[in-house]
């Protein structure tokens, strides 16, 4: 059942997006109404959504607040049947500013959520661990017989909602998958030792210090603030100067443009340097910039598109960065259910491997202000884009966006000498449509 | 000293007796034994583990040892009360396979969660063990002071948290949530600067 919703969106979702649309009725909205309606409408209480909201946060995101403190999830059937103003009103919640914005977002953040497992395809050990569907869960299910059996009744109730996402999980839990298996099946790990190990934070806190620190030091710098939350005894591990200060090192030495910390602008602060000094998020996902356009159609005695006919066109550019200062980005019309794991093979292949649209690049920031450079074999390109500030509350429970999120595309130039001064003898400056915003996608893959 | 592979030829743990003919072997044995763990050399202290002398040599712990230890006798026992039989045997096969094929250096942050995307095949299969023997690992490697060994076994941690949700993380370590609401809205709080897009 989950599975035939699932493509039906996937499908839904590939059918709006193609690159040139030729629709006789010229509404693009009609379509998706009918596909969205076969989605589940689920309006479990407050209880519900805080046991099991966790597990599909990557699923099914989204929480409103109604007026008498309730919380439900909001779907696309209960979408389209809200007041204007509500919809509205919940998408500049989310930091959009119009309602097709938020439609938009939603969007695309589906597809990095259905496109789960594609990208280890071309690897070998693919193979091997595929087998084993939702074994991570079983881990939970299997390995936790302790006192806590709540946990066991829901790790079993997550196994069958799980099945949908398992692609992504078995991805994710490779390296732990033979060993979830062996201690399901084995019996010896001692059931006190195991009680205290849990309660102690996890093998993980059973190592010294600074071993932990090195073990983080190979996570992107934004998966340290989940880390905190595991909990306390993880927390303690993230929560310090000595690691804000790391990040910082890692970010802003390597991103800005004079490369210093500046740290006394911040009041001696590393933390908040982290919270208001601006920045690009690098790995963990990347910056997509969708544009649209209609068209209307001009006949001639060679078309042979019907009367009527409304050309739309869409075009993404995407932008990966790195933290040391290089960008992968690329101008196509594939969504980003292509491009990410398209993305994730150049990733992989290291500097100078090719694809069809994607290229390399650099770039730098000096305040808010992110230059890119990017070089086609014809010619050479320069953004300069800027970071959108986030002042507004988070609210985290409700699916709020982050800072450094959103970029405004500033400027767009092209050079075939690659220089970009205004004295240059073949630049050339491109008309930036209004509203156009590069949003950070989250991706487990990049 | 032993005169580091003076014949040119390797010993790969052909011992009979504890005595090698060409020499250039070491015996680590240990004292402290909680697994018992058949190998084909016990003896009546701990298990030995008969090795190479290049091989034992990438533990600065034990290479340390060598130096301070300039007798001439053939074999020489290195005791490793902290570490488990089993952790040993595949701290050995590490380093024997370093030899033949040394480890590429894993990138920081790292590009992939599946460790057989930055690393060597062979490496990323001899990680993929059990939670209790990775961790294990990752301590001998820090005893013993194995660089590229406490580099893959922490690479290998992180690749199991990269990219996951807490609660994920939660499940993967069997961790239990003991935050109180109140820690948690703190915490929630302070991280402000790099919430979930």
């Amino acid at each position: 059942d989950a599975d035939a919703e699932d493509s039906e969106e996937q499908g839904l979702f590939e059918q709006d997006n193609n690159t040139v649309e030729v629709d006789d009725d010229g509404v693009e909205g009609d379509s998706a109404d009918s596909g969205d309606a076969a989605r589940p409408l689920v309006d479990d209480g407050n209880e519900g959504n805080v046991n099991n909201g966790h597990e599909n946060v990557d699923s099914a995101p989204l929480y409103v607040q109604s007026s008498n403190g309730d919380s439900w999830e909001l779907t696309w059937p209960i979408w389209h049947m809200l007041p204007r103003n509500e919809r509205r009103a919940i998408a500049t919640r989310h930091g959009m500013k119009t309602i097709g914005e938020f439609e938009e977002y939603m969007i695309l953040t589906k597809a990095v959520d259905d496109s789960g497992g594609t990208t280890g395809e071309n690897f070998d050990n693919q193979g091997q661990t595929s087998t084993d569907d939702g074994s991570s869960s079983g881990l939970a299910a299997a390995s936790l017989k302790s006192p806590a059996t709540d946990w066991i009744g829901k790790a079993e109730e997550e196994e069958d909602d799980d099945d949908d996402e398992s692609d992504s999980s078995v991805e994710d839990s490779l390296p732990s998958a033979k060993s979830s298996r062996a201690s399901s099946d084995s019996n010896a790990m001692d059931l006190d030792d195991h009680l205290e190990m849990i309660r102690l934070g996890g093998l993980p806190c059973s190592l010294p210090d600074e071993i932990l620190q090195k073990v983080f030091s190979w996570l992107p710098v934004d998966d340290h603030a989940m880390l905190a939350m595991v909990s306390p005894h993880w927390s303690r591990f993230t929560r310090c100067e000595s690691l804000y200060r790391t990040l910082c090192q890692r970010i802003y030495l390597n991103q800005s443009k004079r490369k210093t910390l500046h740290v006394a602008r911040f009041g001696n602060s590393y933390r908040k340097m982290l919270e208001m000094r601006p920045r690009v998020r690098a790995g963990g996902g990347l910056y997509v910039l969708k544009y649209q356009q209609v068209i209307k159609y001009e006949r001639d005695m060679f078309t042979d598109i019907p009367a009527g006919a409304i050309l739309e066109s869409v075009y993404y550019r995407y932008l990966y960065f790195f933290e040391d200062g290089r960008v992968l980005y690329a101008l196509t019309h594939a969504t980003p259910l292509e491009m990410i794991p398209r993305f994730s093979r150049m990733i992989l292949s290291g500097d100078g491997s090719r694809d069809k649209w994607g290229v390399w690049g650099r770039y730098q920031i000096a305040k808010d202000v992110v230059r890119v450079w990017v070089s086609h074999s014809w010619h050479e390109v320069c953004f300069q884009l800027k970071v959108v500030p986030s002042n507004r509350v988070l609210h985290y429970d409700s699916g709020d966006r982050g800072v450094c999120t959103t970029m405004a595309l500033d400027m767009h130039m092209s050079s075939v000498s690659g220089n970009f001064d205004d004295d240059s003898q073949d630049l050339v400056k491109y008309e930036i449509p209004s509203d156009c915003y590069f949003r950070y996608l989250r991706d487990r893959r990049l | 000293m032993f005169p580091p592979g003076e014949s040119g030829e390797r010993n790969h743990c052909l011992v009979s007796g504890g005595r090698s003919k060409h020499g250039s072997f070491l015996l680590i044995s240990l004292f402290a034994l909680r697994l018992k763990f058949h190998f084909p050399q016990v003896s009546n202290e701990g298990d030995d583990f008969p090795v190479d002398i290049e091989v034992a040599r990438m533990s600065e712990l034990v290479k340390g040892m060598l130096e301070d230890d300039n007798d001439d006798e053939e074999v020489t026992e290195i005791p490793l009360p902290n570490v488990k039989a089993a952790v040993l045997r595949k701290v050995i096969e590490f380093c024997q396979h370093y030899q033949k094929e040394p480890m590429t250096e894993i990138e920081k942050p790292l590009k992939s969660a599946q460790m057989a995307e930055v690393v060597q095949k062979w490496y990323a299969d001899f990680v993929a063990v059990e939670q209790v023997l990775l961790f294990e690992l990752i301590l001998a490697a820090n005893y013993m002071d194995i660089k590229p060994l406490l580099d893959l076994t922490c690479a290998t941690v992180a690749s199991m948290i990269k990219g996951k949700t807490p609660e994920e993380i939660r499940k993967t370590f069997n961790i239990a949530n003991d935050f109180s609401p109140e820690e948690e809205a703190q915490v929630r709080e302070e991280n402000k600067w790099c919430e979930e897009p």
